[in-house]
Formats: C-alpha cells, sequence, structure tokens
C-alpha cells in the first residue's frame, strides 16, 4: 500500500474514465487497511480509490507499476477479489497514506461484484499501456511553474465540469424514468381494476355472456398479465394464443422428438424452441399453457406428467410402457443400473432415463436397492421367480 | 368497453417504451423497482411472451433467455454439485456463459427467471440459507429437515452429526436420515476420514473449486 499517492481523483487531461466500480475494499497485501469501502476508479493512466463516505480522501496508484493481476473467486463469505503486483515505489513518487509495506502486492475486494468486468477492463489497460502515448505531465507536484498550472487547472475544472453535468443527465433521466414508471403503474392498476369489476359480472350474468366474449376477456388478461379471476386458471391460459402456439409447436419440435427416442422434458423443449426463436421468447407458461391444449387438438404430440411432477413431451407414437420392456433388457444384462449409468448407457437424460426406471419400477418389473452409494434397480426377481 | 381502455393503455406503454425501454435492458435497479411495482398492482409482466409489457418493453425476453441459461448451467454442474448450487456462483457462471458484451444480470433478475421456469415442473427451486439462496434444479424432494441442515452447513460448507443435534436438538437417528437423503440425491459427499468424526460437505458451497473451470 505504499505505492499510493493522495490524490485529488480530478482526472488530467489526456486521461480518460474506463469503469468504475462501488463497495470496493482495499487491502494491504493480507492486511485489512481503513480503507474499507469506496469508489474504484480505472482510468487510463491510474487506479483510484475514493473512500465513498469521505470523498477528501482519494489515493491512486499509477497503471505503470503494476506488474501483473490475478483474479480471486469468491468464496464462503467471502467477496471475488483481484490480487494487484506492484513494482517497488520509485523515489519520487508523490506523498501517501503509507510510508512503508511489507507487501508488494495489493487485494481490492468486490463487496457488490463487478469484480468480472473490471478485471477485464484492467488487463485490457495494462495490456495498451495508453499511458505511455497520452502524457499528462506529473499535474499533483508541488512544485510546477504557475503558468502551466493555470492552464491545468482550466482543463482539469473543464473535465470536472462536464463530467458533473453527465451525472446529472443521468439522475435526471433516473428520476424522469421513474416518475413516468409511477404514472404508469397507476393506468395499470385502473386496469386491474376493471378486469375484477368484468369478471364480477361475468360471475353473476352466468349464461348471459358469449363464449366469443370470454375468449376475448381471456387475452385481455393474457395481455395485461393479470390471473383470470373467474376460473382461477393461470394468466390467460386455453386461449386463440394458446392454441396456435400449440400448432406450431407440433410442427417444431416432430423431429427433434424423433432425433431424442420420442420423449423429451418440458425444460429440454423450452431451451430448444427459445434458442430456434432467437427474439420473442416464449415465457414457461406460455409453453405450459399451449402443451396442455396438445390432446385436445388432436396434435401428433401430447403432454404427459409423471408422479415425480416432472413433464415431459412424447409423441403420440411413442409408448413408454413399451420402453419400459426394452430398459428391463438392458437393466438385466447388466444386472443392475442406477439411472445415471442407464442415460449413459441409452443415451438418454438422467432426468427421464430415471422416470423411465421409476415407470419400471411401478410396473412391477424393477425392484430398488436405496443406499447412500445412490439408487441402483435390479430386475425384479420376486416376480419372474415366483 | 375494456377493449377500448386496454387500447388507450396500450398507447400508454407504447410512450413509455419508447422513452425507457433503455433503462430496462441496462440497469438492474430499474428492473427491479419495475417488478416490484408490477407485483404490488396484481400485474406479472412475465406470465406471457405475448403480453403487452413482453411485447413493448421487451422485458420478457430478457428473463425467458435468462431462463434458458440458467437451465444450461444447472444441467452442466449437476453431476457435481447434484443439483444444488448457490445464487452466487450460479450468477458468475451465467455471467461467464453471456459473454463480454452481455448486459448486467442481477440476483433478483436471476430469482425472477428461476421462479418463472417451476411451472416447467423439473425441480426448479429456491432455499435460503445464510444470506444468500441455494438454487435446486432437480426434482429430488427437500422438507423442512433438509433445509435446515443445508442452512446449518451454509456456514463451514460441511456438517456434522454432532453440530446437528447440537444445534437443533435432534436425534441421531433423524440427523442421519437428512444426511443420507443428501448423500443419495448427489448433493452431499461424505469425508469419512476427518479427525473427530464424518463430515458431510457440500459441494455446491466450494466456490473456490468451481472458480477455477
Amino acid at each position: 500500500m505504499d505505492r499510493f499517492s493522495w490524490t485529488t481523483g480530478l482526472l488530467e487531461m489526456g486521461e480518460t474514465l474506463v469503469v468504475q466500480q462501488r463497495g470496493v475494499r482495499l487491502s494491504d497485501g493480507e492486511e485489512k487497511v481503513k480503507f474499507d469501502s469506496g469508489v474504484l476508479l480505472l482510468s487510463t493512466h491510474r487506479l483510484i480509490w475514493r473512500d465513498h463516505k469521505n470523498h477528501e480522501c482519494c489515493i491512486a496508484v499509477p497503471l505503470s507499476q503494476i506488474v501483473f493481476i490475478e483474479e480471486q473467486a469468491a468464496g464462503i463469505g467471502k467477496s471475488a477479489k483481484i490480487v494487484v503486483h506492484l513494482h517497488p515505489a520509485s523515489s519520487n513518487k508523490e506523498p501517501g497514506p503509507f510510508q512503508s509495506s511489507k507487501y508488494s502486492y495489493i487485494k481490492l475486494s468486490f463487496k457488490e461484484h463487478g469484480q468480472i468486468e473490471f478485471y477485464r477492463r484492467l488487463s485490457e489497460e495494462i495490456t495498451q499501456r495508453r499511458w505511455e502515448s497520452m502524457p499528462t505531465g506529473q499535474a499533483m507536484q508541488v512544485n510546477k511553474d504557475s503558468q502551466a498550472g493555470r492552464i491545468r487547472a482550466v482543463g482539469i475544472v473543464g473535465i470536472e465540469r462536464k463530467l458533473e453535468e453527465k451525472r446529472k443527465e443521468t439522475d435526471k433521466n433516473i428520476s424522469e424514468a421513474f416518475e413516468d414508471l409511477s404514472k404508469l403503474m397507476e393506468k395499470a392498476k385502473e386496469m386491474v381494476e376493471l378486469s375484477k369489476s368484468i369478471a364480477n359480472k361475468i360471475k353473476e350474468k352466468q349464461g348471459d355472456i358469449t363464449e366469443d366474449e370470454t375468449i376475448r376477456f381471456k387475452s385481455y388478461l393474457l395481455s395485461m398479465g393479470i390471473a383470470n379471476p373467474v376460473t382461477r386458471e393461470t394468466y390467460g391460459s386455453g386461449t386463440e394464443y394458446h392454441m396456435q402456439l400449440a400448432k406450431q409447436l407440433a410442427g417444431i419440435l416432430q423431429t427433434p422428438l424423433e432425433e431424442r427416442g420420442g420423449i423429451m422434458s418440458l425444460t429440454e423443449v423450452y431451451c430448444l424452441v427459445n434458442r430456434a426463436r432467437g427474439l420473442e421468447l416464449l415465457s414457461p407458461e406460455d409453453l405450459v399453457n399451449a402443451c396442455k391444449m396438445l390432446e385436445s387438438l388432436k396434435l401428433p404430440l401430447r403432454l404427459r406428467i409423471f408422479d415425480s411432477g416432472v413433464m415431459v413431451i412424447e409423441l403420440q407414437s411413442h409408448n413408454e410402457e413399451e420402453m419400459v420392456a426394452a430398459a428391463l433388457e438392458t437393466v438385466s444384462e447388466k444386472g443392475s443400473l442406477t439411472a445415471d449409468e442407464f442415460a449413459k448407457l441409452v443415451g438418454m437424460s438422467v432426468l427421464l432415463a430415471k422416470e423411465r426406471l421409476l415407470l419400471a419400477e411401478k410396473m412391477g418389473h424393477l425392484c430398488r436397492d436405496d443406499s447412500v452409494e445412490g439408487l441402483r434397480f435390479y430386475p425384479n426377481l420376486f416376480l419372474t421367480r415366483s | 368497453q375494456m377493449s377500448q381502455q386496454l387500447g388507450t393503455f396500450r398507447s400508454h406503454l407504447e410512450a413509455f417504451a419508447s422513452k425507457h425501454k433503455q433503462e430496462i435492458r441496462k440497469s438492474p435497479a430499474f428492473r427491479l423497482q419495475f417488478q416490484d411495482m408490477c407485483a404490488t398492482i396484481g400485474v406479472d409482466p412475465l406470465a406471457s411472451g405475448k403480453g403487452f409489457w413482453a411485447e413493448m418493453l421487451g422485458v420478457g425476453d430478457f428473463y425467458y433467455e435468462l431462463g434458458v441459461q440458467i437451465i444450461e448451467v444447472c444441467l452442466a454442474l449437476r453431476h457435481r454439485n447434484g443439483g444444488l448450487i448457490t445464487l452466487e456462483e450460479l450468477q458468475q457462471q451465467v455471467l461467464k456463459g453471456r459473454g463480454k458484451f452481455a448486459q448486467d444480470v442481477s440476483q433478483d433478475d436471476l430469482l425472477r427467471a428461476i421462479k418463472k421456469l417451476k411451472v416447467l415442473g423439473s425441480g426448479f427451486g429456491i432455499i435460503p440459507v445464510g444470506g444468500t439462496f441455494l438454487v435446486q434444479s432437480v426434482p429430488a424432494e427437500l422438507n423442512m429437515d433438509h433445509t435446515v441442515v443445508l442452512q446449518l452447513a451454509e456456514k463451514k460448507g460441511f456438517v456434522t452429526v454432532s453440530e446437528i443435534q447440537a444445534s437443533l436438538k435432534w436425534e441421531t437417528e433423524r440427523a442421519k436420515q437428512v444426511l443420507e437423503h443428501l448423500l443419495k440425491e448427489g448433493m452431499a459427499w461424505l469425508d469419512s476420514q476427518a479427525p473427530a468424526e464424518p463430515q458431510f460437505w457440500l459441494p455446491a458451497l466450494f466456490s473456490e473449486l468451481h472458480g477455477h473451470d
């Protein structure tokens, strides 16, 4: 920590701010120092730290002093850190908080994250060495000639003013955004109230309301993201949108299902479909609601829910019970198998492999051996040999 | 009557979006405020990709894509941690996967995306431990007993039968059952060579080990 010098924190001419991060603590090697919480700024020339409470307390070290840096991942109760190894302080270094240090490195603790981005930027700056091509002069030295000092002061004040304006602009944008957000929410609230009163009317006039109007109401709820107060179904399930979606899915999933032995978990489907779409992604609820309609629309796929709650899409032609017979053969050949082993053998996901084995067990074909070493399935000899 | 109101609201939302759409994408703080306000008035902006919120603010795509990334990270690490991962590690891995130029993702963002994933039935869940959360991504049954032991283990990354007895005042049998269940699910590893007594370690809490992948 003896490589640091006191500074005003103002950027010099030719020096640009690269990135900054709040909530950073400095340590002198392995020892904690009083610089517990502050903003860490990276410029093209220096690493600057300013105490978040006392803005007068501001220190900096030139990037040219850095030998190399390393990352330290976060641990239990510890923040992620960057370790910065430094050259010994030069003899004409400006005065700083420490005269000497027994360490040749410091640690930057990122208590509010941001370490990944900061590390990347710091690496870039150290590699590019932009400070070499953008000389700034020793602006902080006491003995500079007064004329040059005056010019530099104007330059610094100008830069400071720009930073202040930018900060104010950002603040203004943010508060405007929050204000607009509040107004928007007021209107949204009105919509929620309106939907509740309509729902009540529907309940009362049960029969007076047409099928058409009910469907339209459901799609209004879907647009607003309001739960259906009448049926208490999840948001707008069974709408026109979900019907169309179901038909689309039947088309999209035919080939992938065939490639995967006729069965896929709903999470696999979610990833597959959304990765393919790129934009205008489906919400998990959209997917579930569409899949619930597959059977009633007589599409060649169906949704199946196992006892464990795991949800899958199967081809209509897929018969899980038949697959169980094949699974039994596989298990018998090997004597016994865990879900992991079976999955690897057959080329299935572990999730679905486990479900198949559990189904086989439910049908009486397999027995389980449940120990701390895992869940293992054996052919049910009680059945075959008794 | 409702369709007219809906049309009016839609144009308000459009106006809002044209000014502040970027803010939603760039600022986790703004997203948080937005989500909280929606929850207060009883609106779920993430319910459907076809909803106004998703369509006009693009807030849906952000969270649904995050959902895909969360699923992929959890799947990749399942063999090592049994389907349990700390929110911190999940965040680190997701950020890594998103690459240099992607937007920042906060822990609140992750939690909201995960809550939506629950409906897919593959066992996504959130367990509060210590000051943070464990994310479950397999359909293993974790009841109150299991959760409480996980919370106890969070301090050091491991737990022993004696510790459970001392802190929770349980009988040996109850403690052993819980620990065995965690072992079976692959969420805990047994160190039977520990000096005093066997230690049950949770790989989900080994952030240091994972940091070097």
